[in-house]
């Protein structure tokens, strides 16, 4: 009764504080459901990919630029993240995705001070955790489809049930032809299937973020 | 100057100096052990395709011809296999032996895929056998679920593609290779063949690679291949 007089007496008062309402209720939902209205920058990415192509950024994890060298998949990883689609912070595991800064007594004479979780370092696990998010954060597509910014990882038929073993990022697409730029071996603007044999099976992964 | 002053200021830097030598000049790109592949012109093999080439003197044996002409075959054989799942020709080229020296996740993933008695005395044929029936087991299964949801106007879902991963025994499908067959150079660094065993050093763009082959009977059979360093 007493809320019915005051409606009565705030008619608009009491519209604006349901729009309100509405409009947070509908904000909830969409974070909830993982909307994210395509705010992944390809070009922000390639640039970050072209400006790091052949050398080390120590504000991210390093794995190496010599022999021994395992950059790739934590190379990928800064792509995607300085293009925007964000860190996942929680457990190590499949279903998360981030770097962080190492305390100090954990430094290894080789290392920096920055780690990254097993998805955002390991070729297999990225695979993993696309693949979680398939429909969400990342398409599979096959990698001559590939668009800046998407990236793909590749496994040798060779050496059988040894998981993944690489990861390329493409930086372009060329006469129709997606251009890609690795790590270990750093490689720069070349065709997706550079040194790629006829035989290796690659998963394509588009940025749907 | 007295020695406690002395031994004050250079105790210190003796420290930071050892310091220095035990753990940061290890570290140092200089110092670095470094993998350096011999280098060494390869130039094309007479009567063999442009793709394939060899250390000077490498193909002048005929078992080394023959060598060449199985790993050209292989790869021909993989690739086509990598679009068509077609594995019948493989033990044309690949062999079971105690060579291949399969490593336990190997071993694990042909009892999965094959059974228990398949994986004893499994060599490199039948893991490849394996690896290739896994791989057209998942495609086709991602085949499937990539067409309903086409029919359907959209894409497949993380919960169709884990039911896929989960029936793969936790491995994410890959698709099948739907560009057009193409192949990588193969450089041949070494052949050095003793009696009925030769090793191989390669490279097939991807990495530089170990094989080892047998003869058995008159003709040459992969028996195991070990990427030496992967570089893609």
């Amino acid at each position: 009764m007493i809320l019915k007089c005051y409606v009565k007496k705030n008619k608009s008062a009491f519209m604006v504080t349901v729009a309100i309402v509405v409009a947070l209720l509908a904000s909830l939902f969409l974070i909830s459901s993982g909307v994210h209205a395509g705010s992944y920058n390809r070009d922000a990415a390639r640039d970050y990919a072209n400006a790091w192509w052949d050398n080390r950024n120590q504000s991210y994890p390093d794995y190496g630029d010599f022999d021994g060298c395992t950059d790739c998949t934590n190379y990928v990883s800064q792509v995607l993240h300085e293009g925007g689609y964000p860190l996942n912070e929680g457990s190590n595991d499949i279903w998360h995705w981030y770097y962080y800064k190492r305390p100090w007594y954990e430094w290894k004479y080789s290392e920096n001070e920055w780690e990254g979780s097993k998805t955002w370092k390991f070729t297999n696990k990225l695979n993993e955790y696309a693949s979680q998010y398939q429909g969400n954060h990342f398409v599979f597509q096959h990698p001559s489809t590939l668009t800046t910014g998407d990236f793909f990882v590749m496994d040798l038929a060779t050496n059988p049930f040894e998981g993944p073993d690489h990861t390329r990022v493409i930086v372009g697409v060329e006469n129709g032809v997606p251009k890609a730029n690795q790590h270990c071996v750093d490689r720069h603007n070349v065709d997706w299937n550079h040194n790629v044999p006829g035989n290796t099976p690659v998963w394509g992964w588009h940025v749907v973020w | 100057m007295n020695m406690k002053k002395i031994l004050l200021f250079t105790l210190p830097i003796l420290v930071l100096l050892l310091f220095a030598l035990v753990f940061a000049l290890p570290n140092s790109s200089s110092t670095k052990a470094m993998l350096r592949v011999p280098d060494i012109s390869l130039g094309r093999v007479a009567g063999f395709a442009d793709h394939i080439k060899a250390a000077p003197g490498i193909a002048e044996t005929s078992d080394a011809r023959e060598i060449i002409a199985v790993v050209n075959r292989a790869y021909d054989l993989m690739g086509t296999a990598a679009r068509t799942f077609d594995v019948s020709d493989f033990p044309s080229v690949f062999i079971d032996t105690p060579d291949a020296n399969l490593s336990r996740s190997q071993k694990k993933a042909i009892e999965q895929i094959l059974g228990v008695e398949a994986a004893e005395g499994a060599g490199y044929l039948t893991c490849m056998l394996a690896y290739y029936g896994a791989w057209e087991k998942g495609a086709t299964q991602l085949e499937a679920a990539i067409l309903k949801a086409k029919a359907e106007n959209r894409e497949i879902t993380a919960d169709e593609l884990k039911a896929i991963i989960n029936a793969n025994h936790g491995r994410v499908p890959a698709p099948r290779r739907e560009d057009p067959m193409y192949k990588t150079p193969l450089e041949f660094r070494s052949i050095d063949v003793k009696e009925d065993k030769a090793l191989v050093v390669y490279d097939d763009g991807a990495a530089l690679q170990e094989m080892i082959l047998v003869k058995s009977g008159e003709q040459w059979f992969i028996a195991s291949i070990k990427p030496i360093w992967v570089h893609f």
